[in-house]
């Protein structure tokens, strides 16, 4: 059973801090803290997923459950992203008083939706992946809500709504699926779609049309996207910080059994649908970014923007293709925790949202203004940051498939995002600051996590080896499945 | 030869400069100065053992290191590395040669100078670009190297930048040698282009069509001759050589580089940099000699300045400036030696280059001369001079070397050479180029001579206080001096056409008895008229002869008005006729365009910004109009 140890030591941890909160034990004076225990459950679940190489792919319960190697780097991108987020948490929860702020309730909260997470990258037919796939968003709402202020319910509420909306689409294309192969398992019902029948065929077409829009729900794509921006503001930051990484990583994962290992008989039909979503989620993205005041608002359309470069990845069936998704994935969790890791310590300790507020950050305090500027570079595609190396990557499989036009579209959305980076580097960097700013601070873990997650930013997109690996583990899952 | 790692060659002074540059200047500028000189030291040594090793081995040329660069295409590729063949052995004795008895030189120079560190960086970089450009192995590589010494170039004219005429000297320097360098790129797409035409099999096979041992291959030469733009191609490449020598109509920026410090004067605008236009010429004198049309522009081209120039050069009061003009006048004369060359008559190839050896030395020798008078007497100005003898022996008795040596008497070093050259012009049956020759010889001897005699000979005409003597420089300034006049006295006598040649080793030739004698009355006709009206502190013969001139004395003197004819031409009619209106298209329509894309994106946005209204139903209506555009669009995809 050692293929579940991931997400059973997540949901033990879990469990283990839920525990020790029932006994009161977090105020006692010797007692460690709940990101201690958090950080520790999901180390070890890296550690034992990645101990996991070499053995997969692994199989459980009549091939429900699947552990291969691009599942892993899967779960690995999400586990990371859920790592940092626990990184921020101790910089806005006061630890005088964690009981009256729900603080280990917070992170088992965490917890569930992560495990949740990895079930789904390893469940290979429609029902485990409709729970899990519930199992990881629906503690998102409540994360959402947390701060049970009258601002962040409504966030929450709306994402509740549409995020059940998106929901019933997908379950009805699923449910197509199954009326038409009488099967539930992805491989089963893809052989089955290989040569539909003339009379079912608008049944798949339906089904397709169905699914694309639940998919494009998790992936924040136009225009599906429009619960993100309000609740990405609702959201404390660290929970804004997750959305953006590891949710959308779960929408990547999402697209890969979806596109992937259902449609890939239907992937080429598609490619039409894919670049029109793609270009407007990055157009979208990347205009309305440009006019945003608030911080979280902007990270959101940022983001979104990021969505639309990702499906670019899913254009066609190739090692190369599913590769350069989850090599941008790491890059952009790195890069986006650093950025968020700045501006979740600048929000906690200023109260105050707006781009404005980031002025002159750079004589307050330049360590942070420097990661900020980095990460930002990075999200942008500036060489030699990581974000340059990754971008280029996904734009590389376009242009194989001839998207030539699509390419020159994302490189102008790169500059147009650009514009919008270089202004908040600019509010940190020319602009002086109002008198007595005071300088961030940052808890020990969080730092951490920053300095970490810059380093991130800076090499990931550089150390060969790693794109070589998970390139290697693409083309083990390309070899093994597509026959 | 594989015994040394000739990539060293350029690692140390790369290594010095970005040691110096970044890290040493800033705290010490003579720690600088001492790490600087030592490198150069290595490296003086290096080039010796190396040339040293080449010549014992016999070899004709070697790819002594190289790696691969840019892949363009799988027959276009281009190569960083180090060639060694006769002509860049000899390059890289001279240049280290010069470089590192400059850097001596100016350990006492700069010493009190604010900018040391600066200075011995800039040296430094200025070293390595040069010897770059001398191992260069293919045409690429040259280009790359020859705007990184364009670059030094402008960093040590303009270092003394809070100058004015520094800064414009540097200016004009980097923009006339840039202007000719467009020429010299169009020359090397041009060759690039028609050398990718060429199919010689195994050579083909081996060398990209940039590589000289490509482009120097007999077959592969005839291949590009018969192809009818050779002539072009080379024409081209033989403007940026006339940018960076300064040949006439581009010298303009020679005379103007003498702002920077003396020795770099020495270094760069005497001995190494501005005889680049020879190297190149040299290099790639295969293919020139299969264009005859190209090396006749060739030899008018260098005549006609070696002329020019040495009239000028009479004329000119500034110490440097006369220097300037002679070394303008020299290189003329190198050129014109390459361009009666050819395969019959192959000695003015080895005549050129041998003059370029020894020219180095004596050149070097005037300008670190001059360097140490004008740090006696803090002028350039020679009739401020005079006197100098009693004061300053060893500059006088090295100057005096130099002088003679660039007169061409026997026996110092420049009668061989400048012998060499008239000999190759009369024998190549060139008689206007040899009775030309001549008589700059003769300006030459007479307007050296005349430096020579304002300077040490008579009374001192200083403006400053008379009991302010002028004293020696110090050993370190003292000792190059020396050490160079060595030079300018032995380096005559060396073997030069038995190590480098062109078509087939000649012997060494034998004085032609003609030349040996006019060229010796020449000079001496030269010396003997200077030392008759400057010798004495009574000038009143040159004076009746400046007047007797009238107006032509006038024109020469303002160097025939060349400045202000390109001054004319850049700003009445480039910046006004068609710097103009581009500067508006730039203004309104390009910057304008610019403006309109982001007011427009701006709106766009904003336009955007629309959908997110905050109502979850409209919301939900844009879901299901996605929903309703991915049926559609899918649904006429698939049928």
């Amino acid at each position: 059973m050692s293929s579940l140890l991931p997400e059973f030591l997540l949901i033990l941890t879990a469990f283990f801090i839920l525990i020790i909160d029932l006994f009161d034990a977090f105020n006692s004076e010797s007692s460690l803290s709940p990101e201690f225990y958090a950080l520790s459950g999901i180390g070890f679940s890296i550690i034992s997923l990645f101990a996991l190489w070499g053995y997969a792919p692994t199989t459980y319960f009549g091939g429900q459950f699947v552990v291969e190697e691009i599942d892993i780097f899967f779960k690995g991108a999400i586990l990371v992203a859920g790592f940092f987020t626990v990184t921020l948490l101790p910089a806005i929860f006061n630890l005088k008083n964690l009981v009256k702020n729900h603080y280990p309730e917070f992170i088992v909260t965490l917890l569930f939706t992560l495990s949740g997470m990895l079930f789904l990258a390893s469940s290979r037919d429609l029902v485990t992946l409709y729970v899990s796939l519930e199992m990881a968003t629906l503690p998102l709402f409540a994360l959402t809500a947390w701060e049970k202020s009258k601002f962040s319910a409504e966030g929450a509420i709306k994402y509740l709504i549409l995020g059940a909306v998106g929901s019933s689409f997908l379950i009805f294309g699923f449910g197509i699926l199954y009326a038409f192969t009488g099967s539930l398992s992805f491989e089963s019902i893809r052989v089955a779609l290989a040569q539909p029948h003339q009379d079912t065929l608008n049944l798949v077409l339906l089904a397709v049309a169905f699914i694309i829009p639940g998919l494009g729900f998790k992936l924040t794509l136009f225009p599906f996207h429009t619960w993100a921006p309000d609740a990405y503001q609702a959201s404390p930051t660290p929970v804004t910080a997750f959305l953006s990484t590891a949710s959308k990583v779960t929408g990547l994962v999402l697209a890969t059994h979806l596109l992937l290992r259902i449609f890939s008989f239907q992937l080429k039909d598609l490619q039409p649908v894919m670049v029109v979503l793609s270009v407007a989620t990055m157009t979208l993205g990347n205009f309305v970014a440009m006019k945003q005041e608030n911080i979280k608002r902007f990270m959101a359309y940022s983001s979104i923007s990021q969505a639309g470069y990702l499906l670019l990845g899913f254009l066609t069936l190739s090692p190369e293709g599913i590769a350069s998704v989850l090599f941008y994935s790491y890059i952009y969790i790195f890069t986006n925790m650093a950025a968020f890791a700045v501006i979740t310590l600048h929000i906690e300790q200023t109260q105050k949202q707006n781009i404005l507020s980031l002025k002159g950050l750079s004589k307050t305090s330049p360590g942070y203004a420097a990661v900020l500027m980095l990460a930002l570079f990075s999200l942008a595609g500036i060489p030699p940051l990581s974000g340059f190396v990754g971008k280029f990557f996904l734009f590389s499989i376009a242009a194989k498939q001839g998207y030539h036009i699509v390419v020159a579209i994302a490189a102008i959305n790169s500059t147009v995002s650009l514009y919008y980076y270089l202004k908040i580097i600019k509010q940190m960097y020319i602009n002086s600051p109002d008198e007595d700013t005071p300088s961030l601070k940052a808890p020990l873990v969080t730092k951490a996590g920053l300095i970490l997650a810059t380093m991130g930013t800076v090499f990931i997109g550089l150390i060969a080896p790693f794109y070589d690996q998970i390139l290697w583990a693409s083309e083990q899952w390309f070899k093994l499945w597509i026959k | 030869m594989v015994l040394l790692p000739t990539w060293m060659i350029l690692a140390i002074p790369l290594l010095s400069f970005i040691i110096n540059g970044l890290f040493v200047r800033r705290f010490s500028g003579h720690l600088a100065a001492k790490i600087g000189t030592i490198a150069i030291g290595f490296n003086f040594l290096f080039s010796l053992a190396l040339a040293y090793y080449f010549f014992q081995s016999g070899e004709l040329s070697t790819l002594e290191w190289h790696t691969e660069w840019l892949r363009f295409q799988s027959n276009l590729i281009i190569h960083i590395g180090v060639m060694i063949d006769p002509l860049s052995a000899m390059m890289l004795v001279v240049v280290n040669t010069i470089s590192f008895f400059v850097h001596i030189y100016s350990l006492g120079y700069m010493h009190d100078d604010e900018g040391v560190g600066r200075f011995f960086s800039y040296l430094s970089l200025f070293t390595f670009s040069m010897l770059g450009l001398v191992v260069a192995p293919n045409l690429f590589q040259m280009y790359v190297f020859w705007e990184l010494v364009g670059v030094s170039s402008f960093l040590l004219i303009g270092f003394y930048y809070t100058k004015p005429s520094a800064v414009s000297a540097a200016k004009k320097a980097f923009i006339v040698t840039r202007f000719a360098d467009l020429g010299f790129l169009i020359g090397i797409l041009l060759l690039g282009y028609l050398g990718l035409s060429v199919n010689q099999g195994q050579i083909s096979s081996v060398y990209s069509p940039l590589d000289f041992l490509f482009l120097n291959n007999p077959d592969v030469g005839l291949q590009l001759a018969s192809s009818g733009l050779l002539t072009t191609g080379l024409l081209l490449i033989f403007i940026g050589a006339a940018g960076k020598s300064a040949l006439f109509p581009l010298h303009i920026w020679l005379p103007d580089a003498m702002e920077g410090p003396t020795p770099v004067s020495a270094l760069i605008h005497a001995a190494t940099m501005v005889v680049a236009g020879v190297y190149l010429v040299a290099r790639l004198f295969p293919l020139f000699n299969l264009a005859p049309v190209a090396l006749e522009v060739v030899s008018w081209v260098g005549l006609f300045t070696s002329l020019f120039a040495a009239v000028i050069a009479c004329t000119q009061d500034d110490i440097k400036r006369v220097l300037a003009f002679s070394t303008l006048s020299q290189i003329g004369y190198m050129i014109f030696a390459l361009g009666v060359a050819s395969d019959l008559y192959p000695l003015g190839y080895t005549a050129s280059l041998f003059h370029l050896f020894t020219h180095a030395f004596f050149k070097a020798l005037l300008f670190l001369g001059a360097g140490s008078i004008i740090h006696a007497v803090h002028t350039n100005d020679v009739w401020q001079m005079g006197g100098l003898k009693k004061y300053m022996p060893i500059t006088h008795i090295t100057f005096l070397v130099a002088v003679l040596s660039i007169s061409g008497i026997f026996p110092f070093s420049g009668f061989f050479s400048k012998d060499e050259i008239l000999t190759a012009a009369l024998e190549s049956g060139h008689m206007t180029h040899y009775l030309v020759g001549l008589f700059v010889a003769l300006l030459t001897s007479f307007y050296m001579g005349r430096i020579y005699f304002l300077t040490f000979w008579g009374q001192s005409r200083s403006h400053e206080n008379a009991s302010h003597h002028p004293h020696e420089s110090t050993w370190v300034m003292t000792l190059p001096l020396v050490l160079l006049a060595i030079l300018a006295l032995s380096s005559g006598w060396l073997p030069f056409a038995n190590y480098l040649w062109f078509a087939h080793k000649h012997d060494h030739h034998s004085l032609n008895m003609t030349v040996a004698f006019s060229g010796t009355l020449a000079a001496i006709i030269g010396l003997s008229s200077a030392w008759f009206l400057y010798s004495k502190n009574n000038f009143s013969k040159v004076q009746k002869i400046q007047t007797g001139m009238g107006q032509a004395y006038q024109i020469i003197k303002a160097k025939f008005y060349f400045d202000e004819l390109y001054l004319f031409v850049t700003h009445k009619i480039v910046f006004n006729k068609i710097a103009g209106p581009i500067a508006w298209f730039d203004k309104k329509v390009v910057d304008g365009g610019v403006d309109l894309t982001g007011e427009m994106s701006q709106t766009f946005g904003q336009k955007l910004t629309l959908i997110q209204t905050g109502q979850v139903q409209n919301y939900i209506i844009w879901f299901i109009v996605g929903f309703i555009t991915v049926l559609t669009l899918y649904y006429n995809t698939v049928l």
